[in-house]
């Protein structure tokens, strides 16, 4: 009885090791593979598939994929058409017409036409859907009209020039044929989508994978992989070893451990810069920080080169101002105040403020006082904590306590949405992810405080001014010029130190190809275009 | 029996009520709601407010639990504020991950504690109880999450024998029964060793206690002076009463079996109960929480029940009424 339990049991180990020997190390030397599977890891159970109701990333990354919008994003961050083959706009910069491709087709063969474009908006637009992308088609509380001109040209009036509108052309279009007469908030659909994208939705095992095929009718470049597995992999620690079996071909790689990895034989680093930028805002209707010279005595305090080089390991680049360097409507270097490191210049800037220094403790204090502050963040980010412990070890060293108060996620947003005046912290320690449209109203207008994302309180009648000649200016050459004067405007203000922009940084197995420029859009933009190799 | 069941079972509807109220009352309690969990400038405040009143959010909390309660009477759980699923199906979707995993480390463990802690009690302070007691405080000691990494890097990516994370191969997942069971089996086996080693230690320190105690008793004393082989005194006369603990510590793992282990399956990426009850804890999805705690709720209630008519089998001296 022993004996044969032992042969069973040995059997069994070896059928299972059997099961997983041979499917790894996955090194490609040959040519393009029409068979091919990508395994990616998207990090997270997606929400929705789709593209009206989605607003968590690994949900965006499958809708990408199976999805086109009447436009697109392209590796260089432009719009580029898609399902709209040209779009033309009025002078007044308020009717847009797009000329609708004719030989889309959705995946199950139903041609594709204006009444898709039509039941899509009008779907957001309907206040019953659970959206938050009702804002991004009404402005100043009148929504744009849709209309058909006929089955393959779409005309959008907006109430007014509004810029931005056109990255809102880039949501994925619905096919009304099947969503008609259904709830989107709750349909199947939104678990086995059916869109006109590059590939197929064909499984979504929950919390393990989903699984995508090649659209061999598609209407742009024909797909070159057969498959696109969507690896579900929370863990980054795990996802980094199952990138080193070659059990998946992308994924994130934090920046500490990327001098292990560089040399790994598997796969290839790549890192580059996102649209991101991370800060230390003050709450500017504290008195404390009403004073400007404050703020720039902190933000010369900060040695924010140490910083990117401390904790991001080099990945990364100092920030000074609300845009990337990678956003066309980034100033010139020239225009931009900068605030060095130069903790003689803070002390200095902080007794201009009437802060007196107490030489036996080392510590500027107001009324006796200490001169303190408590920098709220959220948990769960280590590279941001870490930089808080910076920052408070620099301002210690020029005589300002800060002290750090780390928040669960919920805790955090609700002290940051609380609609009262003033708010109940002194400074924040976040990051915002810009859009491709530098549009930036919601964060710096005045009209956005206290309800709104202009959570400290910033106000500038002239950055008021300029943020919405920003959205109503119809060339780029224009919103260049405005843009260019509204970032500069703010950041002379300092109202908050702009830290750094953190480079995103990413390991893709050798055998995959076909992979666009390092971008802030991903080195899979095109995705047709990528293949994996023999 | 039956009527004592029955009584049992007619007790646990008033049980579940007051469980269910007192979970949604204190599911309000924590800060923010769905609506609330992103920080997006491009979410206006009025998009919000549409949201959370097609959510019913914006309702008192009173007529909330009352409208919640009626539909699950009528076998409805509603559906996830986060994904638009119904809960049931969310549930249904992650239970056979969960009772997969944690059914056969229970299994296991039951068995392998079992005689670990008869064979370590066995020989009190010998070489073997040493080396078992060493290893029992290590698997104590050592972190879950690191046990299960360094599970992975040596079995999956030095040797090569193990996938590293997932329930089972998309490639397999069509191919029938038993390669698709043999193909999930290899993604459970690192899993299923990381919890089995970690819970392994407390219950064999548990067991050999239980042992040592028994082993002193006159009942024991006596089968010895009749002769009886040891083996026959270790697993028959002693094991027999180191079962009540063992079912009562089954009875209690119940909702450990479909509540899942979160870190486990964080770090396996294991499609499980633990993994759902989490994401919905952070996203403040209600529905997915009331199902989950109803459920939870549900099998404490028949676990508890099962353990006390399994204590009258293991103890034909404990009656029904005191059980």
């Amino acid at each position: 009885m022993t004996k044969k339990f032992q042969i069973i049991s040995l059997l069994l180990l070896a059928c299972l090791c059997l099961q997983s020997c041979g499917k790894s190390k996955k090194i490609g030397t040959g040519a393009w593979d029409p068979d091919g599977q990508l395994v990616i890891n998207i990090g997270g159970e997606p929400s929705y598939l789709n593209p009206i109701l989605a607003r968590d990333v690994p949900s965006s990354e499958v809708i990408g994929m199976v999805f086109n919008g009447l436009l697109k994003v392209n590796s260089k961050l432009e719009l580029v058409p898609d399902l709209a083959h040209r779009y033309t706009v009025s002078a007044d910069g308020r009717v847009y017409t797009f000329f609708l491709r004719k030989d889309v087709k959705f995946h199950d063969g139903h041609p594709f036409s204006a009444s898709d474009v039509i039941f899509t908006f009008s779907k957001i637009l309907d206040p019953r859907t659970n959206t938050v992308r009702r804002s991004d088609f009404v402005i100043e509380g009148k929504p744009i009209q849709f209309r058909a001109l006929d089955p393959y040209t779409v005309q959008a009036v907006l109430p007014k020039p509004f810029a931005p509108f056109l990255v809102h052309m880039t949501t994925g279009i619905l096919p009304a044929h099947i969503l008609f007469n259904q709830d989107i908030n709750t349909t199947r659909f939104n678990r086995q989508p059916l869109g006109t994208g590059p590939f197929i939705f064909d499984k979504w095992r929950s919390g393990d994978y989903v699984l995508l095929k090649r659209n061999p009718n598609y209407f742009g470049t024909k797909p070159k992989l057969a498959k696109i597995l969507l690896r579900i992999i929370p863990d980054q620690n795990t996802a980094l070893l199952a990138l080193q079996k070659g059990e998946i071909d992308e994924t994130n790689i934090p920046a500490k451990d990327v001098e292990n990895l560089k040399k790994h034989p598997l796969f290839r680093i790549y890192h580059f810069q996102t649209l991101q930028y991370n800060f230390l805002g003050f709450n500017l209707k504290k008195p404390l920080f009403s004073d400007s010279r404050v703020r720039e005595a902190i933000a010369h305090a900060i040695n924010k080169p140490a910083i990117v080089k401390g904790v991001l390991k080099g990945y990364g680049k100092v920030a000074d101002l609300p845009s990337s360097p990678i956003s066309w409507a980034y100033p010139p270097d020239d225009q931009i105040k900068k605030f060095d490191f130069n903790p003689a210049k803070s002390r200095q800037l902080l007794k201009e403020a009437g802060l007196l220094w107490n030489g036996r403790l080392k510590r500027f204090e107001q009324k006796g006082k200490p001169v303190e502050f408590t920098m709220i963040t959220n948990k769960g980010n280590a590279e941001r904590e870490k930089v808080a412990q910076m920052i408070q070890q620099f301002l210690a060293d020029v005589g300002i306590k800060m002290n750090i108060q780390v928040m669960e996620w919920s805790s955090f947003v609700k002290v940051l949405n609380d609609p009262k005046d003033p708010k109940a912290f002194d400074a924040i320690m976040l990051a915002w992810q810009l859009g491709i449209d530098p549009d930036a109203l919601s964060i710096w207008h005045t009209q956005e405080y206290p309800k709104g994302f202009n959570l400290i309180g910033y106000s500038n009648p002239e950055v008021d001014t300029l943020l919405q000649e920003g959205r109503e200016a119809t060339s780029n050459a224009s919103r260049k010029e405005v843009y260019a004067s509204l970032f500069t405007k703010i950041a002379a203000d300092s109202p908050y130190v702009f830290l750094y922009y953190p480079e995103s940084v990413v390991g893709i197995n050798k055998r995959v190809k076909g992979l666009s420029e390092p971008g802030p859009a991903g080195m899979m933009a095109e995705i047709e275009k990528v293949y994996v190799v023999k | 029996m039956t009527r004592y069941i029955l009584k049992r079972l007619l007790w646990a509807i008033p049980l579940l009520l007051v469980m269910t109220f007192l979970s949604f009352a204190i599911l309000q309690l924590a800060p923010g709601d769905p609506t609330q969990m992103f920080l997006d400038p491009t979410m206006s405040a009025k998009d919000m407010a549409q949201m959370r009143q097609n959510l019913g959010l914006d309702q008192p909390i009173p007529v909330q639990y009352v409208k919640w309660l009626g539909q699950m009477l009528h076998g409805n759980l509603g559906y996830s504020y986060q994904t638009g699923k119904p809960v049931l199906e969310s549930i249904m979707e992650r239970m056979p991950a969960t009772l997969i995993l944690s059914a056969s480390s229970l299994f296991l463990i039951v068995v392998l504690t079992f005689f670990l802690g008869i064979f370590s009690g066995a020989r009190r302070d010998g070489f073997w109880d040493n080396v078992i007691t060493i290893f029992s405080f290590l698997g104590m000691a050592v972190p879950t999450f690191w046990l299960g990494l360094m599970l992975i890097l040596f079995f999956s990516v030095q040797l090569n024998w193990l996938p590293t994370s997932g329930f089972i191969d998309a490639s397999v997942a069509e191919d029938g029964f038993f390669p698709v069971l043999l193909n999930m089996l290899s993604h459970a086996a690192l899993p299923l060793v990381t919890i089995v080693l970690g819970s392994l230690a407390k219950l064999t320190r548990f067991n050999r206690f239980g042992v040592i105690d028994v082993l002193n008793q006159d009942f024991i004393r006596a089968a010895r002076a009749r002769g009886l082989s040891e083996n026959r005194i270790l697993y028959k006369h002693a094991g027999k009463n180191i079962a009540l603990p063992i079912v009562t510590l089954l009875g209690l793992s119940l909702p450990d079996l479909i509540g899942g282990s979160f870190v486990i399956e964080y770090i396996f990426a294991w499609p499980g109960m633990g993994q759902l009850g989490i994401a919905a804890i952070f996203s403040r999805d209600y529905p997915i929480l009331m199902g989950t705690i109803v459920m939870s709720s549900l099998l404490i209630i028949i676990g508890n029940l099962a353990a006390d008519v399994l204590y009258r089998y293991a103890d034909p001296r404990i009656g029904m009424d005191a059980a």
